[in-house]
């Protein structure tokens, strides 16, 4: 058992919003469309947040659990930083939990929120798309995807390429939960999980005119190292509105690994620009110049050996190479090269790996190309367990702090 | 295991495993009640069996989203729109808000759209939502709809 990393991407969040640790672009004014089951018992600690703009007043998020207050508080004045470090919140299998946002002053704009979470059994995460506002799907006689990362678009997308990602660290597709807040249809609706591009044995239904959470839980589905997963929706006959807040699925590692990646179904267009962007390691891939370098930046939370990163493209027209690196406390550690006229492709580093620290922060930067564009949908890293330190230490791989120091031996 | 929670109870929440098998869940009947709410542990406490408990919920959800549909299609709401507002009332029935307060949404991060609502819009509205209502088999138990 060790712990793994959950981030949202926020976006502008006024006092009395609710959200939780998945997506996502808009906000609910209630609770109830933002809690999401925790299909595993489970610890979360380390809850924090940016706000990277507004927030004038005492900004403050509050983990709850059923709809109660938890032990986790973040408050903070102005754009700043927050976190958690002394409270933790235990829940069992089935307790709903979000996160209430209140503040004193200006909206907030969020670049991220996280928490760690560190299942009762086995290692594992939640992973999750979601727009807390809903959105519309009404795509009558067909079959549509969704990805289990960012902002939930309406619809889905008809690609299930856009909406995979390449599994390296889960071997396990254990749960699948839905929530929809508006049920229009004449006729039943139905989710399943995906890996590989079939289906796996999860299945959500959703009954005519039927709302709420629904779970299947203890699913259970094997994945492969390399393998992708996602969701789908098929909805039948009939145009009637189905409105979806999140979906998403439970996995976990027996090697004891987990994954972060952001992302955004239905793809952000980046023109080639010597002018990098940044982007915090999970959630929503919100727009290229939202968030800086520093500002993006997560806190992990629990050391690691980080590997693989990458990304789905689903169109690179660059004439030049791009980059996709992975910044640590402010300077790039990892590269994956977006190969020239690639095309849509996974671009994967599957050689380099760094090793973190609790403390350490991390970012994604999307930089180069020379001319023509890319369009990503996914970008992420895995994480894998750090050996056990000997009696005398352990040398470590040169690693970077922001007081500008360097040092290769820690205990 | 699959259940399904639904999220219209008064306070609490219910939780109901259904049976899924062959490819389908089974939503005709309740596997086990995990948890209800207290609303609806009344309506078992006052003499309804499990089936007609399950019955009263389910049917409650449909009556409220058809009213919902026929609200939204009645304003001409747009495509997009989430959902007509709703609360659930502590006796469990359903008050649907037709105001253009209750009807504000958020598209791509700023207000949705809405059409002009005037007070004949709603009252047409309500005549809607209530004929979709009357449509739907409302067995005993089930919560009412009033439209605002």
């Amino acid at each position: 058992m060790g712990q793994a990393l959950l981030c949202a991407r926020g976006g502008v969040t006024a006092t009395g919003n609710e959200i939780n640790l998945f997506g996502h672009n808009t906000t609910a004014s209630a609770e109830g469309p933002t809690q999401v089951s925790c299909t595993e018992g489970a610890t979360f600690s380390n809850l924090g947040f940016r706000v990277y703009s507004g927030g004038s007043g005492t900004n403050t998020i509050v983990f709850r659990d059923a709809g109660a207050n938890g032990n986790q508080t973040v408050s903070f004045a102005g754009a700043s930083a927050g976190e958690d470090t002394i409270n933790s919140d235990v829940l069992s299998a089935g307790d709903l939990f979000n996160i209430a946002y209140t503040d004193t002053g200006s909206n907030s704009t969020i670049a991220w929120v996280k928490a760690n979470i560190q299942f009762a059994s086995g290692h594992g995460n939640f992973h999750g798309i979601a727009s807390y506002g809903g959105v519309v799907h009404d795509a009558a006689s067909e079959t549509r995807f969704i990805a289990l990362v960012g902002a939930h678009t309406g619809d889905g997308v008809t690609t299930e390429d856009n909406a995979e990602w390449k599994v390296r660290g889960y071997d396990s597709f254990e749960a699948l939960q839905v929530r929809v807040t508006a049920n229009a249809r004449l006729n039943t609706s139905t989710f399943r999980n995906r890996i590989n591009g079939a289906d796996g044995t999860a299945l959500v239904e959703f009954a005519t005119l039927v709302t709420g959470l629904v779970s299947d839980t203890a699913v259970g589905d094997a994945i492969t190292d390399g393998q992708t997963v996602n969701a789908s929706i098929t909805l039948d006959t009939g145009v009637e509105d189905l409105t979806v807040v999140f979906v998403t699925g439970s996995f976990k590692s027996s090697s004891n690994k987990s994954e972060t990646w952001c992302g955004l179904q239905s793809g952000r267009q980046r023109t080639a620009s010597s002018t990098a962007n940044y982007f915090p390691i999970g959630g929503f891939l919100d727009s290229l110049t939202a968030t800086n370098e520093s500002q993006s930046r997560v806190k992990v939370g629990f050391a690691a050996v980080v590997s693989n990163l990458r990304c789905y493209l689903s169109a690179n027209t660059y004439t030049g190479n791009g980059t996709l690196k992975l910044y640590q406390n402010g300077s790039a550690v990892l590269t994956t090269t977006i190969t020239a006229s690639g095309g849509a492709a996974w671009y994967e580093n599957t050689s380099d790996t760094i090793t973190i620290d609790a403390d350490d922060e991390l970012s994604f930067e999307f930089d180069e190309g020379t001319s023509g564009s890319i369009t990503i949908h996914s970008a992420g890293i895995t994480f894998a367990p750090v050996a056990a330190p000997s009696a005398e230490g352990v040398l470590y791989g040169p690693r970077n702090y922001t007081d500008g120091l360097t040092s290769f031996w820690s205990r | 295991m699959l259940t399904w929670m639904p999220d219209f109870c008064p306070s609490g929440n219910c939780r109901i495993e259904l049976d899924k098998s062959g490819g389908q869940v089974d939503w005709t009947r309740p596997k086990t009640f995990i948890t209800l709410c207290p609303h609806h542990q009344g309506l078992k406490d006052s003499g309804l069996t499990n089936q007609q408990v399950f019955d009263a919920i389910l049917q409650s959800s449909r009556v409220k989203e058809s009213a919902r549909w026929a609200v939204k299609v009645e304003l001409g709401l747009d495509k997009e729109h989430p959902g007509v507002a709703y609360r659930t009332n502590a006796d469990g029935n359903f008050t649907v808000l037709t105001d253009p307060a209750s009807l504000a949404w958020e598209k791509d991060g700023q207000p949705g759209p809405l059409p002009t609502i005037r007070g004949v819009d709603r009252n047409r509205a309500r005549t809607a939502a209530l004929a979709a209502v009357s449509a739907t088999s409302r067995p005993i138990g089930t919560s009412t709809v009033m439209v605002e």
